[in-house]
């Protein structure tokens, strides 16, 4: 699959996908409404037009499914953009937020989010607390490793490390607190969408606009850095500040979709490794597309999981978590990554 | 004239004074001394760990020196940003990227990163590539290349840096004969526009045929700098070696040639 390559007709032809998709996921749910219905619903709200709705349809759409949707569609996005930068950065093919342990730092942040800031704001507390969690994630994991020897792949390792001790921190004290206010142990493996409110939706999206808005500029930086480290520094890019400006951004967004949304897996390797192949390597296009592609990848697999199972909210990120690790072992198997 | 001024020309100069490197408790680089100027192209030789790589690294400001001073036209390369150091020397060093998925010339225009903006990249990067024969790749993938057009597309990228300081660790490695000359031929070529240029090499024939000067090193110590004549001495060269060499005039050109 070829598209012409420029960034006005990828974000034409995603903003296209994730229309459809997020018009998919407002019409399906345990209560049946019309596509008709739904869309009537999204005009009344988004177009200066008045219809006649009738009040069911209008709160299950616009007041429970709409933010759902766009909660899904925003963490997608923003973990797509983790895998095409990560993969670039760390000269790593299916390095991905998750992988470099930068879930688990932000699921920290997010869990006391929820703990703490439940009184004072719900659960767009968690939101805030994931971002700084994971800006900090971010940051020290970059800092540990470079202690024991700055190569991209020691980052990597130290983060799986520190991903994994963190990861099962978490899902302890998740059942061990046993608090109603915090979402159980499936949210932080799986994630889950069944608590996104239009709250939650406005400080993802600042959240994403933020890194995205932050790492575009980038991308030139980024394409150099394929030279691998030492070589773009010989041609003027100053890597450590570049690694340290892109981790942090990476964080951020990671870490605001984990307090949003869970933990959802293999967003970023799906994104970064489609993106690739449907653009190629320049970060101007990938960026963008893999935005896109994280955004319907996140979007689909809800809306699949809700047509799968009625009446069962099967959490999304199990979904992505089995059409990714298919994915990853069909990249090995027919040699599209080096191992 | 776009392209074949040099910045700085005729100003440059590299100052090596006293240079000691220690490396993990071992004296890779000992008191070394160095003055090249614009114009010149000196071939660093010697046996494997003998310290030339050492050399490249500590005057592309990639090592700080333990001992004394690198100055590349009074400025020191290891204390500057990256951008600056770009500026004012370029570096093909010695280990081989191999995975890049852009295309070739996308590949040598990241030399020109330094100076984005600046000037028009795409002319710089063709004159790059024409030099050392490998325009007509400019489309293809750098990782489908073989090992010796990845080599060349390097050294190309390091040609579009347009720096006043070229350093080349072993950039005839993987080349065969034609190509190892043709590259050697463009170092010297570089040096006659006005630049330094330092390059590393196994092949003493080549560097001799094309070097303005040699230095011959063994141990971290120089054992001998002068011109290629000077340098490519049978006895000096049997001991440092340590293996019978011959050395005879080439028939045409009456260079020195080491046999063994």
């Amino acid at each position: 699959m070829k598209l012409r390559r420029s960034t006005a007709s990828i974000v034409l032809v995603g903003l296209l996908c994730a229309i459809v998709a997020v018009i998919a996921s407002v019409s399906v749910g345990s209560v049946s409404v019309s596509i008709a219905d739904s869309l009537r619903v999204l005009a009344v709200h988004l177009l200066p037009i008045d219809l006649d709705v009738p009040p069911l349809p209008d709160a299950i759409v616009w007041n429970i499914r709409m933010p759902r949707a766009i909660v899904a569609l925003l963490s997608g996005s923003v973990l797509g953009v983790t895998g095409t930068v990560l993969q670039g950065s760390l000269k790593n093919p299916i390095a991905d937020a998750q992988l470099v342990g930068l879930s688990s730092t932000a699921a920290v942040g997010a869990l006391l989010g929820f703990w703490l800031g439940y009184a004072s704001g719900g659960p767009t507390i968690a939101v805030v607390a994931g971002a700084v969690a994971g800006v900090v994630g971010a940051l020290g994991v970059r800092w540990l490793a470079a202690r024991i020897g700055g190569e991209p792949s020691r980052f990597i390792l130290v983060g799986i490390g520190a991903g994994l001790g963190l990861g099962a921190l978490v899902a302890t004290a998740s059942i061990a607190i046993h608090d109603p206010r915090i979402p159980d142990v499936t949210f932080w493996f799986f994630g889950g969408l069944g608590a996104a409110t239009w709250g939650v939706a406005g400080v993802l999206a600042i959240a994403t606009a933020l890194t995205l808005g932050g790492i575009m500029p980038l991308a030139r930086r980024l394409d150099v850095l394929s030279l691998g480290h030492e070589p773009a520094r010989h041609v003027g890019v100053n890597v450590a500040t570049t690694l340290a400006v892109v981790l942090a951004l990476v964080g951020l967004g990671t870490g605001a979709s984990v307090g949003a949304a869970g933990v959802i897996g293999f967003v970023g390797l799906v994104g970064g490794r489609v993106a690739a192949r449907m653009v190629g390597p320049h970060h101007k296009l990938a960026i963008p597309a893999s935005a896109f592609i994280g955004a319907v990848f996140v979007v689909g697999a809800d809306v699949a999981g809700r047509v799968g199972a009625r009446g069962f909210d099967v959490p999304v990120g199990l979904t992505t978590t089995v059409v990714g690790g298919a994915y990853l072992v069909w990249l090995i198997a027919r040699n599209k990554v080096p191992v | 004239m776009k392209g074949t001024g040099v910045k700085g020309a005729g100003l440059s100069r590299l100052e090596i004074r006293s240079l000691s490197v220690i490396l993990g408790g071992r004296t890779v680089l000992s008191d070394f001394d160095l003055t090249v100027n614009s114009g010149e192209f000196v071939a660093v030789v010697g046996p494997n760990g003998s310290g030339k790589s050492t050399l490249l690294r500590t005057i592309a400001g990639d090592l700080a020196p333990t001992h004394g001073t690198v100055r590349i036209s009074g400025i020191n390369p290891a204390s500057v940003n990256a951008q600056t150091a770009a500026a004012i020397r370029s570096y093909l060093p010695q280990a081989h990227v191999t995975d890049i998925g852009f295309d070739v010339a996308t590949v040598v225009g990241f030399g020109a990163y330094a100076s984005d903006g600046v000037e028009e990249p795409r002319e710089r990067v063709y004159a790059s590539m024409r030099r050392v024969g490998v325009t007509d790749l400019a489309d293809r993938p750098f990782r489908a290349l073989s090992g010796g057009e990845q080599r060349r597309v390097t050294i190309a990228r390091v040609l579009c840096q347009d720096a006043p300081v070229v350093l080349l660790d072993e950039p005839t490695d993987s080349l065969d004969l034609g190509h190892a000359d043709q590259v050697m031929s463009v170092a010297a070529e570089e040096a006659s526009n006005g630049r330094i240029v330092i390059s590393t090499s196994h092949d003493l024939n080549v560097a001799g045929r094309h070097a303005t000067s040699m230095v011959l090193m063994h141990n971290g110590h120089v054992v001998k700098s002068g011109s290629p004549s000077e340098v490519l001495v049978a006895d000096l060269l049997s001991d440092v070696y340590e293996t019978t060499v011959t050395v005879i005039p080439h028939p045409t050109t009456g260079t020195p040639i080491v046999v063994r």
